[in-house]
């Protein structure tokens, strides 16, 4: 109960934050124009800014740092006593990935919904069908990242000290974000313009965009074979992005890295020092 | 007291693997680009060869350009990592008492934070004055030619850079002057994520990470959300040629001014806790 909490508060805080700048704006929202505002659409062709990404991205980074210990405290103050009790590491090791789950729920909709409650302040929100679609899709994708990453720090914590766990997925999420900016030119191009207002953005090159993992967490890049929900998010032309295929592809990695999870769990050495403490 | 805190904090920093890793893991990348750039430039004419400073690491106009923008996206993370997990690593293993014993609480805390400050600056600045020294005695000091950027664009171009006015008298003076500007911001990033690792809820080292990258976070949102025309992306202050607009010098130190200001706050009250006398 404490620790759903805390999940809350900082999901309250991070969505606020996040959300701040649409309290100058004075207009109609639709509820998934915030989810894709949630999902990082602001950064495409026409913002190239890292800072957008920058900005949204941090609730995530965040989470990873919080819960990327959430397993690895146990190897850490007094593991020898506890895993002397525990019959079965791989079942025991389960049951905590499984207790992982509703905390990334509750941090994302509390942050969704602080953003929303913001934005209903100074504007006017409404609820359509396709948002909650649209909202299953976004709580699929991100939930599925977010699992999987922070079950990544813990292992790799687990494995060497945590310092090494984070700076490993961070490092490797922000060179993704500075991906982004470096090949831009090869990923995304203007097409022929109709009018001033109307210019066909193109994508290039899919396979170089769905190479980047931070690219399936865009969600108005993606494309869908449900007519309302793609009226709102492909951007993009000449790109076929289906949104279950992110589901699929990180639902399938981080079976994988639950899969490692446990091996390492298995064979952790308990008779060679702690790193993070140095005691037992 | 505190000089000799100061000195035997710096010499258990400078012997742990990770800071030593790290310095030759810069100097390695200045060297690598430096021998890049001797094959890709080797026998051009002295009218066709780049000015020495666009050939540098920071530079974000460089031929591919990468390096420069992977380096300041992930520059947060990375000061992080040679000088200031030594606190936590003190407490957790029960060493932090027996330090203080020696020099005394204040000492120790300051001392550590001297440590802190001058291990990054030499990490994050020393690599990148050797490789201004290797540019220049490697490649002609006439050479005028600027990457990416066409020669009547020039004024209205590098008047975007941090301090232009400085780079139209000299730009050598102007590299040197900016990477030790940078040498002292990374100081300041490691020694406030220090202070901050000092606070009961930092039990894991992981969490060091996060304090300086949430007042980079802070700082966009709060230039989005007040409109400022000033730019408050953190990576554009950390390239060398970096032609955003809006950047601005005085903002930049008074971030750098109020972090400091915060840092010594933080140390002062943490060293009088507890005091008897």
């Amino acid at each position: 109960m404490k620790s759903t909490l805390k999940t809350i508060i900082i999901g309250v805080v991070c969505g606020i934050l996040c959300n701040l700048a649409i309290l100058v704006y004075n207009e109609d929202f639709t509820f998934s124009d915030i989810i894709l505002r949630f999902s990082q659409s602001q950064y495409g062709l026409e913002n190239t800014n890292l800072v957008v990404l920058v900005q949204w991205n941090f609730p995530l980074l965040l989470f990873q740092a919080i819960y990327g210990t959430h397993i690895y405290k146990h190897f850490c103050n007094a593991s020898v006593y506890f895993f002397s009790r525990t019959n079965n590491k791989v079942k025991w090791f389960l049951k905590e990935t499984l207790l992982l789950i509703p905390q990334i729920f509750v941090f994302l909709l509390s942050e969704l919904l602080a953003g929303t409650a913001l934005a209903m302040i100074t504007n006017n929100v409404i609820f359509d069908k396709t948002s909650i679609i649209l909202l299953v899709y976004y709580l699929a994708i991100t939930s599925l990242w977010l699992f999987l990453t922070s079950m990544l720090v813990n292992i790799i914590s687990i494995k060497f000290t945590s310092s090494v766990g984070y700076g490993v997925v961070a490092g490797i999420e922000l060179a993704c974000m500075a991906l982004f900016f470096t090949i831009r030119n090869k990923m995304f191009e203007l097409g022929e313009s109709r009018s001033i207002y109307d210019v066909d953005l193109v994508a290039k090159n899919p396979v170089l965009i769905k190479i980047d993992p931070l690219a399936h967490l865009n969600l108005s890049w993606h494309t869908s074979k449900i007519e309302s929900v793609n009226k709102l998010i492909s951007r993009y032309i000449g790109i076929d992005f289906d949104l279950n295929f992110s589901v699929v592809l990180f639902a399938a990695i981080s079976v994988v890295v639950v899969i490692i999870g446990c091996i390492v769990a298995k064979n952790v050495e308990f008779i060679a020092t702690n790193r993070e403490t140095g005691g037992n | 007291m505190l000089f000799k805190s100061i000195r035997s904090q710096m010499h258990l920093l400078f012997q742990q693997k990770i800071t030593v890793f790290f310095f030759f893991a810069m100097l390695a990348v200045v060297v690598a680009n430096f021998i890049y750039n001797v094959v890709l430039c080797y026998g051009a004419y002295s009218v066709k060869m780049y000015n020495p400073m666009y050939l540098s690491v920071l530079n974000y106009q460089g031929r591919t350009g990468m390096e420069a923008t992977y380096f300041s996206q992930c520059f947060p993370l990375l000061v992080v990592i040679p000088a200031a997990f030594s606190y936590v690593k003190d407490r957790n293993s029960g060493e932090e008492i027996y330090i203080q014993t020696r020099f005394g609480r204040r000492n120790y805390f300051y001392g550590k934070f001297f440590a802190t400050f001058i291990t990054t600056f030499i990490i994050f600045a020393i690599p990148f004055l050797i490789e201004i020294a290797l540019n220049c005695i490697a490649f002609p000091l006439s050479a005028e030619r600027m990457m990416a950027m066409s020669d009547f664009k020039v004024e209205e171009y590098a008047g975007r850079f941090l301090f232009s006015t400085l780079y139209f008298k000299n730009e050598y003076v102007y590299s040197v002057f900016f990477v030790l500007l940078f040498g002292v911001a990374s100081g300041i990033f490691a020694s406030f994520s220090y202070a901050f690792s000092t606070f009961r809820f930092m039990k894991f080292k992981l969490l060091v990470f996060i304090p300086l990258y949430f007042v980079m976070f802070l700082l966009s949102v709060l230039g989005d959300f007040l409109k400022l025309s000033y730019n408050t992306y953190y990576g554009s202050y950390f390239k060398l040629y970096d032609s955003s607009e809006g950047k601005t010098l005085p903002g930049y130190l008074i971030v750098l001014a109020v972090l400091l200001i915060v840092t010594l706050i933080i140390i002062e009250k943490r060293s009088r806790e507890d005091c008897l006398n």
